[in-house]
């Protein structure tokens, strides 16, 4: 598996395998004073195939980077800054049709709350249909019986049994896991290129997640799709992605081959997050959290924004004063890119000086 | 479903009975005298003691109930003083112009509302909003009769660009031939082009004045259902799927948004009645409500006990229509969650 | 939101202040005689000596106007209470007590509610004969459902809360329970209900005076004002039915203005949640 990192696109204009280059985005929620940033200036690249998972505590962003990039901010959020070119079209360069275009064909969405992700007054064969003809090429055509089979077939890719019964039914008669197999097949109806998945798991209990994980792995896989997958749980993304990239309020700290982060996390807040995880196989050790609440978004930013909860920076002049870059950790093998000062970049991406 | 709908049939069957005890109760035992209060002050002795024993005073109170509910259901419904016309002709007669000018409310509050609060909230138009809250505030906040007197002070006396209160066609106007006996209606049937225009430009500001409260109601109910609607997620899944947002709402939100709004359809028919006594008066509307606020005055009851029955019949109608309606068109009321 | 919602409260509450400082200190500095009749004067325009102008027999509308906002917000206010008093009693009883009382007295409540309000208004004073008296007996009484569905679904609700059961698994008395537990926690949307009633029975007060019923001829009332009003519209003498509407409508957006401040748009806008109940 190829992975494509932000560096290196950065340096090489040729990653005509890219589905997905995020450069620079920036969003804001609200107006003037109490102005939110949840996302800033992140860069992001997603190749063809690629399984990006994107982790972080909730409010460091991810769900706004998640919306943002099918345009689906909302009422009060915007892009502010930078572009997001999905299969070489510019989407901040388009008109509300243009874009709806756009994720008709080459980008889906699975939301996190399966409950409401569909409209309650229409029957899931209605549903699953309007998604065939928006999605599908030659879908707008297709009759009833014809519909009927592609709609079985979709619903049955997606595990559901007894597809003729559920297609006649309403969305309050399934559970919150046979509604998201729903979603997901809505979202599978074309040929995207681009997956995104918003936490599509974590209001499901946990044998119908990793149910639901596998499946999507499978049909994300079997049409060699990007997937990006939000989530809080870093054990999810460590199952089936190949890259993960940290969020720690609006920006990515953290970014690398999946094995490698979880293996060997290198920036402070990842440090607490693989920390925070509970083995089964490891024996006991204390969990350990991270203190402190995660940063407010309307506060201007001034150094790192993880300074103050950092067990390494707190206090440390440079990390109060400057923001750090997202440099590459050539030292760590593959392709690592951390947002901090305190990394000893040549020594193998040891702590210093403050932690030697 | 057909077990919800009979329990709402046996519900409204149920209310029906009591609230025709509340009417022989309110009418005929609150006042000292109903003879009296039915044929007003200036009845004489004979005539008072004649009513008596119609409405058969001297008998138990049950037997007086039933000769009562029975004497209304054959059409007994007395006699106006005025005319000397039964009553039920005279709100047979009636009736048309007022279901003409509730129409044309409706109408005009349905989809003015609908409009107002799609552009409102879909196209997020601060225009729209601001202009469509100030004409509930004040269609909510006024007496109807007062609007047409504003009404007509602006249109008919000041720009003199419609009619003043003549009812419903000028004067040397003749009524259309009668199909459905709405005046506009027939107009069109009979081709006749030049009725038609004077019977919409009467009615134009009668139905906008008796509409304006309904209007009001349901703009904001639509625009508070809506709002919410539009926070839910199903509608960004919808747009995620490739509608636009505009097609996402028209499609997903409004529909979902119009189910909360149809409980507040007899809720409207009941501002229809109540306003159509206050807005034909005013302009002069030959229907049943300007019938009730002549008898009121006039002091004759047997009017006013007929409309209290009968708008008691049409609300109580349309509520068991609604609430039926509204298990046929809910898919959650028509098959309750299995979880 | 909240926030913005105390403003209309507080716009709304001020809006009400100045029209009661209007009817009660206005005849403090406009000493005109509400009732003196001057045929001399009769249907003079608005002008600085009589900024309202004056009325067919010469009575000055200002001064009526004034006159008539003290009626008409005291006959609201008792319509308000006196109704709350009896529908929140009913609602209560109905709530806690459950069983045959609930449904003996939400079927009679019911059966109100199958007559359009005015409707039902316009009956009883009807019955009890014209007049300010029983047209407010009327109204008051058209306005006990709306209190009455309202508080039974709060008991409901607010019983059905932790913190209530605690009490009850306490051993707290029952009139303990009712009256620091149950009651604080429905004063909100009580509020919210009283409000939007002021403003109904301010409309349907001049609308029993349009159709006869209510107070009558000459004491000055918003309602019958307006009627007058109504006859000289076309002769050109506005002034007599405007003004006392334009009171009116201030006084009622002040009302609904308070309604919505305190969340009455989210509670089931004015008057509304309470009239139908929704099918479960």
């Amino acid at each position: 598996m190829r992975v494509v990192t932000t560096g290196e696109v950065a340096r090489d204009p040729a990653h005509a395998e890219a589905v997905l280059v995020v450069k620079e985005l920036t969003v804001e929620y609200g107006e003037g004073v109490g102005a939110v940033v949840a996302v800033k200036d992140v860069n992001m690249t997603i190749g063809r195939g690629e399984k990006r998972g994107v982790v972080g505590e909730s409010g460091s962003g991810k769900t706004s980077l998640a919306r943002a990039i099918p345009g689906l901010l909302g009422r009060s959020g915007r892009v502010v800054g930078g572009s997001i070119v999905v299969a070489s079209t510019d989407l901040r360069a388009l008109s509300e049709r243009a874009s709806a275009q756009v994720r008709r064909t080459a980008v889906s969405v699975v939301f996190q709350d399966p409950l409401n992700a569909l409209d309650p007054v229409r029957s899931i064969y209605s549903q699953v249909a309007e998604a065939i003809r928006l999605r599908r090429p030659g879908g707008r055509h297709l009759r009833r019986p014809r519909m009927r089979s592609a709609i079985g077939a979709l619903l049955e890719e997606c595990e559901i049994a007894d597809v003729a019964r559920v297609m006649k039914q309403y969305p309050h008669e399934l559970s919150g896991g046979m509604r998201q197999r729903v979603a997901i097949g809505m979202a599978i109806a074309g040929d995207a290129t681009l997956i995104i998945a918003d936490e599509p798991t974590t209001a499901l209990d946990v044998v119908t997640q990793s149910e639901i994980l596998h499946m999507l792995d499978r049909v994300v896989s079997q049409r060699s799709a990007a997937l990006l997958f939000i989530t809080h749980n870093l054990a999810v993304v460590s199952e089936f992605c190949d890259t993960v990239s940290v969020m720690y309020g609006g920006r990515i700290v953290e970014e690398g081959s999946c094995r490698d982060v979880v293996r060997q996390p290198v920036h402070p807040y990842s440090r607490g997050l693989i920390g925070a995880i509970p083995t089964i196989a490891g024996g006991r050790r204390e969990l350990v959290g991270i203190p402190g609440d995660p940063p407010s978004l309307s506060d201007l930013e001034r150094g790192c924004r993880f300074e103050p909860r950092c067990y390494l920076g707190h206090g440390v002049q440079v990390c109060c004063a400057q923001v750090p870059g997202l440099d590459d950790v050539p030292a760590m093998g593959s392709s690592r890119s951390v947002r901090c000062h305190l990394i000893d970049r040549s020594s193998g991406g040891g702590l210093g000086p403050a932690a030697a | 479903m057909a077990h919800t709908i009979r329990a709402r049939l046996s519900g409204a069957i149920v209310t029906l009975f009591i609230a025709s005890v509340a009417v022989f109760v309110i009418l005929r035992m609150l006042p000292a005298d109903p003879a009296r209060l039915i044929l007003g002050p200036l009845a004489s002795a004979a005539a008072l003691q004649h009513e008596r024993a119609v409405l058969g005073l001297n008998q138990p109170l049950y037997v007086q109930y039933v000769d009562y509910v029975v004497g209304f259901v054959h059409g007994n419904w007395g006699f106006d003083y005025g005319t000397g016309a039964p009553v039920l002709k005279e709100v047979v007669t009636r009736l048309p112009a007022s279901l003409e000018l509730g129409f044309y409310a409706m109408l005009f509050a349905v989809i003015g509302a609908l409009a107002g609060a799609v552009a409102s909230v879909g196209a997020r138009s601060r225009v729209v909003d601001s202009v469509c809250r100030a004409v509930a505030f004040v269609g909510l906040g006024s007496p109807p009769f007062w609007i047409g007197l504003m009404a007509l002070v602006l249109f008919a006396e000041y720009l003199h660009v419609l009619p003043g209160p003549v009812g419903r066609l000028g004067v040397g106007v003749s009524a259309p031939p009668a199909t459905t006996h709405f005046y506009t209606w027939d107009a069109l049937i009979a081709g006749q082009w030049g009725t038609f225009a004077n019977a919409m430009e009467h009615i134009l500001l009668p139905a906008l004045t008796l509409g304006l409260a309904p209007f009001g109601y349901l703009f904001r109910l639509l625009r508070h259902s809506l709002r919410e609607v539009s926070d839910e997620d199903f509608l960004l899944v919808c747009q995620g799927k490739g509608l636009t947002r505009w097609q996402a709402l028209m499609r997903h939100g409004v529909p979902n948004a119009l189910l909360p709004a149809l409980t507040a359809l007899g809720l409207l028919v009941a501002q229809l009645v109540a306003g159509s006594v206050l807005v034909e008066a005013v302009f002069n509307w030959p229907g049943v409500g300007q019938l009730v606020v002549n008898s009121v005055l006039a002091r004759e009851y047997g009017v006013v006990e007929a409309f209290v029955i009968l708008s008691a019949l049409a609300f109580i109608a349309v509520n068991l229509i609604v609430d039926s309606l509204y298990v046929v068109i809910d898919p959650r009321l028509r098959r309750p969650s299995v979880i | 939101m909240f926030a913005s919602g105390h403003r209309e409260a507080t716009v709304g509450l001020g809006v009400i202040l100045v029209t009661v400082a209007f009817a009660w200190l206005g005849p403090q500095i406009w000493r005109a005689d509400p009732l003196a009749v001057n045929l001399a004067n009769s249907l003079l325009p608005p002008s600085a000596a009589r900024p309202f102008g004056t009325d067919d027999v010469g009575r000055d509308v200002l001064a009526r106007v004034m006159s008539a906002g003290q009626l008409d917000l005291i006959a609201a206010a008792a319509v308000t209470a006196v109704g709350g008093l009896l529908g929140m009693s009913v609602g209560l009883l109905a709530g806690l007590r459950g069983g045959l009382t609930d449904n003996a007295s939400m079927r009679l409540i019911d059966s109100l509610l199958a007559f359009p309000p005015l409707i039902l208004a316009l009956a009883i004073s009807v019955a009890l004969g014209a007049g300010t008296v029983s047209a407010a007996l009327g109204i008051t009484i058209s306005t006990v459902p709306f209190y009455a569905r309202l508080m039974r679904s709060e008991v409901l609700r607010v019983q059905a809360l932790p913190f209530v059961e605690a009490a009850v698994a306490s051993g707290c008395q029952p009139s303990r329970i009712v009256w620091r537990h149950i009651l604080p926690h429905t004063w909100q949307v009580m509020t919210i209900q009283a409000s939007s009633v002021v403003g109904y029975a301010v409309l349907t007060l001049a609308a029993l005076g349009f159709v006869g019923l209510g107070v009558q001829v000459p004491t000055p009332e918003w309602g019958t004002m307006i009627t007058a009003g109504l006859s000289y519209v076309l002769s050109g003498q506005w002034w007599i039915g405007v003004f006392p509407g334009a009171m009116l409508l201030i006084l009622v957006i002040g009302c609904n203005l308070v309604a919505d401040g305190l969340g009455g748009e989210a509670v089931g806008s004015v008057l509304t949640g309470s009239t139908r109940n929704l099918p479960e």
